[in-house]
C-alpha cells in the first residue's frame, strides 16, 4: 500500500567539507502527499529542497524519485516543478508565454499548449491577464502565475520554496487555501518549505520538522502538535510552557515529574526516560485551567504576575513550579471573570494534556 | 529641506558666477573647437589645408567618394570593424556569463587579465601582436588585424555585459532548468533577451574601438591594406589635401550616429523596465 515517490537514503550535504548542513536524511514521501519541511533558517530544509530540485548535489547518500536515483540527473531532466519565493517569472515574456515555456521544452503542439495555458490560468483565476507582463501584476497575481507555470507541464512533483513569504498576512492565508485546493484537485505530490508553522499545520498531510540538519519529527500536523517527539518540536510548534524536573516515578505511559520546588506533576511520558532522569514538562497554555475548573490530578496555587487582554482570549503570566513565566491562555465563553494581578488562584490541567520529554539536544 | 534657502540664486549675477560661466565656456570651447575647425576646412574650395578658406565647395567630399584609395580604406575599415564586433561580442558575452556564474578561485585575477588590453599601452599590444601574428603567418593580413582588434575590444564587451548581468536574477536560470530548459536553451531564451542592451552596447564599443584604431593597423595590415585611420595618417604625411578633413567630418558624424544609437538602446532598455522580477525580497 505504501507507494513512495521520493526516498532519501542517508543523504548528507556539506558546502565546505567540514560542517554538515544536512546530516544523514532518511525519509520517504508518498505519491500524492503534501509534505512540508518546517524549521528555523539554517536548519537544512531549503538545502534539502534544492537537492531534490537538482540545484545542489548531495555530498553523500541517494535520492530516489519515481523509482530512479537522481544522482547525476541535471535539474532540467528531472521534470519537477518549482515555485520560488521571489516567483522567478521571466520578465521579458507575457504571462501566457511564461506558462507556454515548459511545454515548448516538451515539444507540445501549439494548439494543445494554448489550451493548457488557458486551463492553468483559469485554475488560478487569472485568465484575463494572459497578455500582461509579470511586472504589471501584483505580488499575489505573480505568485499565482508562478504556481500555474510549475503545474502546467504536469509534473509528478512540485516543490515550493517559501512561496508565500513575500505576501501580506491576509493574502497569504487566502493563497494557503488555494494551494491546498489545487493539491486536492490535481493529486500532485507537493513538497513545501516554510518557516511558518501555521502554514505547515493547515496545509500538509505530514510535516517534517527540521533542526540542525536533521528531521526531528515527521508526522501528521495533529501528531506534531499534540505529541511532539522532543523538546525542540514542542517549543518550535505553537507555544509550550516548559518546566524542568526529574522523573520521580514511571508507570507505563504515565509518569510523575518532580519540580525544583518539590511539587510533583502527573504527566504522559513522551520518551523512554528512566526514573531519576532530567526531563522537561511541556504544557500548552490553552490546556491550563483556572478556578473551580482546575480540579484534576494536577492542581496548584499560583500568583497572577501579569494579565493581558487580547480580545478573543486573555493571557495570564503565573508564578508556578519555579517559573515566573508560566502562561495560561484563557477563552471565556460567558464573560470575563474578575481577576486581579497579584491574586492567588487555583491552577490545574489534565494529566493527558501534558507531556514529559527528554531535554533538548544541543 | 530645512534652513534658510538663498533667495532665487539664479538671479544673483555676482562676479563669482560670471567668472564661473566664462571659465566653463572657455573650457568647452577648448574641447570642441579643434573638432569644429575641420568642418569649414572640409568645405574649402582651395587646395591647401588652411584657414580662412578661399571659398566653399563639396569638391573634397567628391574626391573622397570617387578615390579608390579612400573607398577601399573605408571598405576595409567596415570589414575589420564588423568582423571584430562579431568576434568580440561572442567571446566577451560568453566570458562575462562564465565569470558571472562561476564559483572558482582566481576569478578576480581572470577578470583583470581579460581587461588588461584596456590599460596596456596600445603600442605594446601592437608590437606583441606583430610578432605573434607573424609567427603563425597572419602578419600583414586583414585576418590578423581582425584578431588583434578583437583582443583590444573584448574588455569593452566583457565589462558592459558584466554590468548588465548585475541585475540578472539567478533564480531565473533555476526556474528555466526546472521547466526543462537545458543550459544552452536557458541562455538563449532567458539570459540573452534580458542582457541584450548590455550586449548591444558592448558590440557598439567593439566596433568603434576597431573603427578608430590606427597603431595596431600600422603594424599589422599589409602595405596595400589601408583602413580609414591609416589612410588619413598617410594622407596627412604625404599630401596635405583637404580630403582628410572631409574624411574626418564623415568619421565624426558616424561616431555621433553610434553614440545616438547607444543612447537609444539604453533608453529603450529603461523604458522596458529591465529590472529583476518580483518584489525585492
Amino acid at each position: 500500500m505504501s507507494d513512495p515517490i521520493i526516498v532519501f537514503d542517508k543523504v548528507t550535504k556539506s558546502y565546505d567539507g567540514a560542517t554538515q548542513v544536512v546530516k544523514s536524511l532518511d525519509f520517504a514521501v508518498e505519491r500524492g502527499e503534501f509534505v512540508t519541511l518546517l524549521g528555523p533558517s539554517g536548519s537544512g530544509k531549503t538545502t534539502t529542497l534544492m537537492m531534490l530540485a537538482g540545484f545542489e548535489d548531495p555530498s553523500g547518500g541517494t535520492i530516489t524519485f519515481d523509482g530512479r536515483p537522481l544522482n547525476n540527473v541535471p535539474a532540467h531532466r528531472r521534470g519537477i516543478g518549482v515555485v520560488f519565493q521571489n516567483y522567478a517569472l521571466f520578465p521579458h515574456m507575457s504571462v501566457a508565454a511564461n506558462l507556454s515555456f515548459p511545454m515548448e521544452m516538451q515539444s507540445v503542439g501549439r494548439a494543445e499548449r494554448e489550451e493548457r495555458v488557458r486551463g492553468a490560468l483559469d485554475m488560478v483565476k487569472l485568465g484575463h491577464l494572459a497578455d500582461r507582463r509579470p511586472t504589471q501584476l501584483s505580488g499575489g497575481q505573480q505568485q499565482r502565475v508562478a504556481l500555474a507555470r510549475a503545474l502546467v507541464f504536469r509534473p509528478k512533483l512540485v516543490l515550493m520554496d517559501e512561496p508565500l513569504g513575500a505576501l501580506d498576512k491576509q493574502l497569504r492565508e487566502h493563497m494557503q487555501l488555494e494551494i491546498k485546493h489545487i493539491h486536492e484537485q490535481l493529486g500532485v505530490t507537493v513538497v513545501y518549505v516554510t518557516h511558518d508553522q501555521g502554514e505547515a499545520l493547515t496545509m500538509s498531510n505530514r510535516v517534517a520538522v527540521f533542526h540542525h540538519g536533521r528531521i526531528q519529527q515527521l508526522a501528521p500536523p495533529t501528531e506534531i502538535y499534540e505529541k511532539p517527539a522532543n523538546a525542540f518540536v514542542a517549543s518550535f510548534i505553537g507555544e509550550n510552557n516548559k518546566l524542568d524536573g526529574t522523573i520521580a516515578a514511571r508507570d507505563g505511559a504515565r509518569c510523575r515529574l518532580r519540580l525544583p520546588d518539590g511539587s510533583e506533576v502527573r504527566a504522559m511520558a513522551g520518551t523512554d526516560l528512566p526514573v531519576g532522569a532530567q526531563a522537561v514538562l511541556a504544557l500548552r497554555p490553552e490546556k491550563v485551567l483556572i478556578g473551580p475548573a482546575a480540579a484534576g490530578e494536577n492542581r496548584f496555587d499560583a500568583v497572577i504576575e501579569e494579565l493581558v487582554y487580547y480580545g478573543d482570549h486573555t493571557r495570564l503570566r503565573l508564578n508556578l513550579g519555579g517559573s515566573d513565566s508560566f502562561t495560561a491562555r484563557l477563552t471565556f465563553r460567558d464573560g470575563l471573570p474578575a481577576l486581579q494581578r497579584g491574586e492567588r488562584i487555583p491552577v490545574g490541567w489534565a494529566t493527558a494534556n501534558c507531556l514529559v520529554l527528554g531535554p533538548e539536544e544541543t | 529641506m530645512a534652513g534658510t534657502a538663498p533667495s532665487s540664486p539664479a538671479r544673483k549675477l555676482s562676479a563669482g558666477r560670471l567668472a564661473l560661466a566664462l571659465v566653463t565656456a572657455l573650457i568647452l570651447l577648448f574641447l570642441v573647437a579643434p573638432i569644429v575647425v575641420v568642418f569649414p576646412l572640409s568645405l574649402s574650395s582651395g587646395e591647401l589645408l588652411v584657414l580662412p578658406t578661399p571659398g566653399y565647395s563639396l569638391r573634397w567630399y567628391e574626391d573622397f567618394f570617387t578615390s579608390s584609395r579612400w573607398l577601399s580604406a573605408t571598405w576595409n575599415s567596415f570589414v575589420v570593424g564588423i568582423a571584430t564586433m562579431i568576434l568580440a561580442t561572442l567571446l566577451g558575452t560568453l566570458a562575462a556569463f562564465g565569470i558571472f556564474l562561476g564559483r572558482f578561485p582566481g576569478k578576480a585575477l581572470l577578470l583583470a587579465i581579460l581587461s588588461l588590453p584596456m590599460v596596456t599601452p596600445v603600442i605594446v599590444t601592437a608590437i606583441a601582436m606583430y610578432f605573434s601574428l607573424s609567427l603563425v603567418g597572419l602578419g600583414s593580413t586583414l585576418t590578423g588585424l581582425i584578431l588583434a582588434h578583437t583582443v583590444l575590444s573584448v574588455p569593452f564587451v566583457l565589462l558592459t555585459v558584466l554590468a548588465s548581468l548585475q541585475t540578472f536574477d539567478q533564480n531565473l536560470l533555476r526556474a528555466a532548468a526546472s521547466l526543462g530548459a537545458n543550459p544552452a536553451i536557458a541562455f538563449r531564451r532567458v539570459v540573452l533577451p534580458l542582457i541584450a542592451p548590455g550586449v548591444a552596447t558592448g558590440a557598439l564599443f567593439a566596433f568603434a574601438t576597431s573603427f578608430d584604431e590606427l597603431i595596431v593597423a600600422l603594424f599589422i595590415a599589409s602595405p596595400g591594406q589601408f583602413t580609414l585611420p591609416r589612410q588619413m595618417y598617410a594622407g596627412l604625411r604625404e599630401f596635405l589635401s583637404p580630403t582628410i578633413a572631409a574624411a574626418a567630418v564623415l568619421l565624426i558624424l558616424f561616431s555621433v550616429l553610434l553614440l545616438a544609437l547607444n543612447e537609444f538602446i539604453r533608453k529603450r532598455a529603461q523604458a522596458r523596465g529591465a529590472s529583476p522580477s518580483g518584489p525585492t525580497a
